[in-house]
């Protein structure tokens, strides 16, 4: 496994662990919570996580690599297969782009006028679409992409391209 | 998947002392994987890396890469 593909797994499993963690909070705080003391203890949380994590998987893919390293860590064929996952990353971030636009003005067609509540609140989903969570919507469509990149290119380099 | 572009590669590393796949990806400038996903006919390189190939083995270019018009 080259040095190429050994740091897109740990990106994508990094990007999995942190996105699936911090949207599944957010999306579940609720309205008045999401701006709050709340967000920024999360934030702190994940961005340590994130740099423990960073800093292990590195440690461990080193230790796994036991055989002779390549001389150069960026050949033809990784830039190749970087700029088809990009292509790929685009793609989505445009299918994700228009969904959000579609969605977003579907939403604020259900919303309450004054307040901005929606009228699907729950207890376990309450959004109030205001600038934050479209801001965490737009967040969540460019982790998604990053996911596709990376995910692309560990694709290309199993696959043998 | 593989490519039309066929190669000699793997004959001509043995024809050379037996050259491992890392010794010539690092004088070619590129990494192991990539010799290996040329050699098997899963990756075509670029020009310029077949021409490094082939001056590597101190051959033409014809003598390593072959097009197989078939696939």
């Amino acid at each position: 496994m080259s040095k190429q593909e050994r740091t897109s797994w740990a990106l994508l499993i990094l990007n999995l662990i942190v996105g699936l963690w911090y949207f599944s909070a957010v999306f579940t705080m609720g309205p008045g919570l999401i701006m709050g003391p709340q967000l920024g203890s999360l934030i702190a949380r994940i961005v340590i996580v994130a740099i423990v994590i960073g800093i292990a998987g590195q440690i461990v893919m080193n230790c796994l690599v036991t055989k002779q390293r390549d001389a150069v860590d960026l050949d033809e064929r990784d830039r190749l297969i970087g700029l088809k996952a990009f292509r790929n990353g685009y793609l989505a971030l445009g299918i994700a782009v228009v969904i959000l636009m579609v969605g977003l003005f579907v939403l604020t067609r259900l919303a309450h006028p004054a307040t901005g509540e929606l009228a699907i609140d729950t207890n376990e989903f309450a959004f109030k679409l205001d600038t934050t969570f479209i801001a965490n919507l737009l967040l969540c469509a460019l982790v998604m992409t990053e996911v596709v990149v990376q995910t692309s290119k560990v694709f290309y380099y199993r696959r043998g391209y | 998947m593989s490519t039309a572009v066929r190669n000699d590669i793997r004959r001509l590393r043995f024809e050379h002392n037996e050259m491992t796949q890392q010794e010539l990806a690092d004088q070619v400038g590129a990494t192991r994987q990539t010799i290996i996903a040329v050699e098997s006919a899963k990756y075509a390189p670029s020009l310029e890396l077949a021409f490094r190939i082939a001056h590597v083995f101190d051959v033409g270019i014809e003598q390593v890469f072959r097009y197989d018009a078939k696939k």
